[in-house]
């Protein structure tokens, strides 16, 4: 009987001390892209809220790409529920800053020594726009070249010393392409927005804005950059199907070289499965202080309310952290955003298990970051030089004729003056 | 007199008050968010920016001058001058086939309705392996045979058609019923008076009975299938994108790409206008046509 009296008491009075405890917690709400990113999304929030029992991450259901990521959360902030925190495609940020729906970090960050915490400026200005930190770099990757090692090897090639030039590197991929009907030299994914162009441009040590304000594809070395492309198709025996059909042939073993995101390289470890050899390789140059364009997410803060802000930023400072990178990497094939990462403790084993994941990393000392066109017409901008990237892999026009007709487009489609 | 006044006038009181739910929700729902795009198409508006200013017809000026469009408006009437003939002599030359086989006409009904059951979007994605570029089973076949494979989806001159082949095959099953079910409501007598008077078999059977009974539905089918040529949207979302080059770019998915990727709501709003004019004015001319049959057949 007293016994019972007591143990009714106790969860009486437990109770009453947990309603407080329950009533300080904060609750985030966080959005992202891409449906099969889910998992690790959601990986990182539970690691998060283990550790900090006070911060409860409610995950919605992810958008399926970067845009419409981006119009989804301006229709809820319309609405006026937007979430606390968005992953947004880092070129799409300027979207958010111009609706000013995104405030600068400078209020969090004051007093906060990021250099001392693994963020090197090169990461942090990915994030940044004209020198304002608006986000913290959720995830980064640069594209490489993948390689079937066999294919390599029969066309003559070294897998150990893949080709550091282009002008190399299509001599090869003629060769693999010359060793079958079935088998295809090479593929340059055009991707779903300019950054592979972009890539081109950087190659040969270009950003799509030179210096001077000068359209890169009006100038002698940008046209260049873009007759690469031709090149690929007319020389280096690249057919002109969707990225899916050449992604596929790769994996069926019947594809030379493949040059896309670093972030293809787990699906590229599951499918292969070690059915023949492959790995990667640095992008190639054009030139020879020739870069490789870079790209991720930028995670930002959309809240408003000092305490939710608060929450957010220590959300953001653990997602962007050696640990939770470490665990990114390992699920992704990005590069970690945080220096940290890259220790003994950390990613150091993993990477010497799986060389094939740190080429990105190793060439990040040449990264450009992800071009953002000025102006509201970004977008239109990226479609019409993928259009240009089509029709020349269509033989519509020539890669000459496609830069000129491009610079002309842009001129029209970039704010006047 | 005055007793049946008065019914008049309470019978009419009582339909207005029937019809006045359904009128109410057409105007809050469907004439007040168009009359909201009209607004929008006359200005600069941005999705989720803060304002927008007043630019007259400058949207409409820009559509017309837009390559893009024109491309798209083009793209949207061949594919529409492809699919909607195809798919609806098909439809009749199936359903006066499957009227005919009797006892299998059930099974022949179900086989060309299953296209219109299935979601199209699974559906799209089971083109795609289908016309995959080297190991898809169209190609598969081509190879076997001695022929060049094909792009289906990723070349130029060939996407546009791929893409009203399979309109076409959405397509037929929905008429194939609404022609069944017409050619069901022709009475047997006439037939039979048909054959009297000679038309006992095949062509002339099917000119002096069957399709001038069938001219009202025909009517009907031509409509309703024109406005869902012109409103093709998930076939292009799913399979190409409008690509290669925007040589599958149609009407609502440039429509779609310039509200939600380009977020340029203006534009978007009065290309939205004039698709509504023409899918309006093909509606209205339904009703008369059908209107004008009605009074004097």
């Amino acid at each position: 009987m007293h016994r019972r009296h007591f143990t009714l008491a106790l969860a009486g009075t437990s109770a009453l001390l947990a309603a407080p405890l329950a009533a300080q917690e904060t609750t985030l709400t966080v959005y992202h892209a891409w449906p099969h990113h889910a998992e690790w999304q959601q990986g990182i929030a539970d690691r998060f809220m283990e550790a900090h029992p006070d911060i409860r991450i409610e995950m919605q259901a992810p958008s399926p790409d970067y845009d419409e990521g981006l119009v989804t959360v301006i229709r809820q902030d319309m609405a006026g529920n937007a979430p606390d925190v968005f992953m947004v495609g880092s070129h799409l940020l300027r979207e958010l800053a111009a609706r000013d729906m995104v405030e600068p970090l400078d209020d969090l960050m004051e007093g906060v020594d990021m250099g001392a915490m693994g963020y090197t400026p090169e990461a942090l200005a990915l994030t940044q726009i004209d020198g304002v930190q608006y986000g913290l770099p959720w995830t980064s990757s640069t594209p490489v070249m993948f390689y079937n090692a066999e294919l390599v090897r029969e066309a003559g090639g070294d897998p150990e010393n893949m080709p550091e030039t282009w002008d190399e590197t299509i001599a090869l991929a003629a060769d693999i392409d010359a060793l079958g009907p079935d088998i295809m030299g090479m593929y340059y994914a055009p991707g779903d927005d300019d950054w592979m162009a972009q890539n081109l441009l950087a190659n040969a040590g270009l950003q799509p804005l030179t210096e001077d304000g000068e359209i890169a594809f009006s100038t002698e070395e940008g046209a260049e950059a873009l007759g690469l492309f031709e090149r690929f198709h007319d020389e280096g025996g690249q057919e002109a199907v969707p990225n899916d059909a050449a992604r596929q042939q790769m994996y069926a073993g019947g594809l030379g070289l493949y040059f896309n995101s670093t972030a293809a390289v787990r699906s590229f470890e599951t499918e292969i499965d070690g059915r023949f050899e492959w790995g990667t390789a640095q992008m190639p140059r054009l030139v020879e202080e020739g870069g490789v364009a870079s790209g991720g997410m930028a995670a930002v803060i959309l809240a408003d309310d000092p305490k939710a802000r608060a929450a957010a930023w220590e959300y953001l400072l653990y997602g962007t952290g050696p640990e939770a990178q470490t665990y990114i990497v390992e699920n992704t094939g990005y590069m970690p955003v945080n220096e940290g990462a890259l220790g003994p403790d950390h990613l150091g084993p993993f990477y010497a298990d799986h060389p094939a994941w740190e080429t990105s990393a190793e060439q990040l000392s040449r990264a450009y970051p992800w071009f953002a066109w000025p102006g509201q017409n970004g977008v239109r901008i990226s479609q019409a030089v993928l259009d240009e990237l089509s029709a020349i892999a269509n033989d519509q026009v020539d890669a000459g004729e496609a830069a000129s007709q491009l610079t002309d487009e842009i001129e029209q489609l970039l704010p006047e003056g | 007199m005055t007793g049946s006044t008065a019914d008049l006038r309470a019978r009419r009181r009582a339909g207005l008050l029937l019809a006045a739910p359904a009128a109410l929700l057409l105007a809050l729902l469907l004439f007040l968010p168009s009359s909201g795009v009209l607004v929008l198409s006359l200005t600069d508006y941005r999705f989720g920016m803060p304002g927008a200013s007043w630019i007259g017809l400058e949207n409409y000026a820009r559509m017309l001058a837009d390559d893009r469009i024109r491309q798209s408006l083009g793209n949207t009437a061949l594919y529409a001058a492809i699919v909607a003939p195809v798919s609806i002599l098909l439809a009749l030359w199936l359903a006066v086939l499957i009227e005919a086989t009797g006892r299998l006409g059930g099974f022949f009904r179900t086989v060309f309705f299953l296209p219109v059951t299935a979601t199209l979007v699974a559906m799209a994605t089971a083109w795609e392996v289908v016309l995959h570029p080297s190991f898809g089973m169209v190609n598969v076949a081509l190879a076997a045979s001695g022929l060049e494979k094909e792009r289906f989806l990723s070349d130029p001159s060939l996407a546009l058609y791929t893409l009203a082949f399979i309109g076409v095959w959405k397509m037929v099953g929905y008429n194939v019923l609404l022609f069944v079910a017409g050619l069901s409501t022709i009475p047997k007598d006439l037939y039979e008076a048909a054959a009297i008077d000679g038309a006992d078999r095949g062509w002339s059977r099917f000119a002096m009975v069957t399709w001038p009974m069938l001219a009202p539905v025909t009517l009907f089918v031509t409509v309703i299938t024109l406005i869902r040529t012109v409103s093709e949207f998930e076939t292009i979302a799913v399979l190409t994108n409008g690509g290669p080059n925007g040589a599958t770019e149609m009407v609502l998915y440039t429509l779609y790409q310039e509200a939600f990727r380009y977020f340029d709501i203006g534009l978007a709003s009065a290309l939205a206008v004039c698709f509504l004019g023409i899918v309006a004015g093909a509606s209205i001319l339904n009703i008369v046509l059908f209107d004008r049959r009605s009074r004097h057949g």
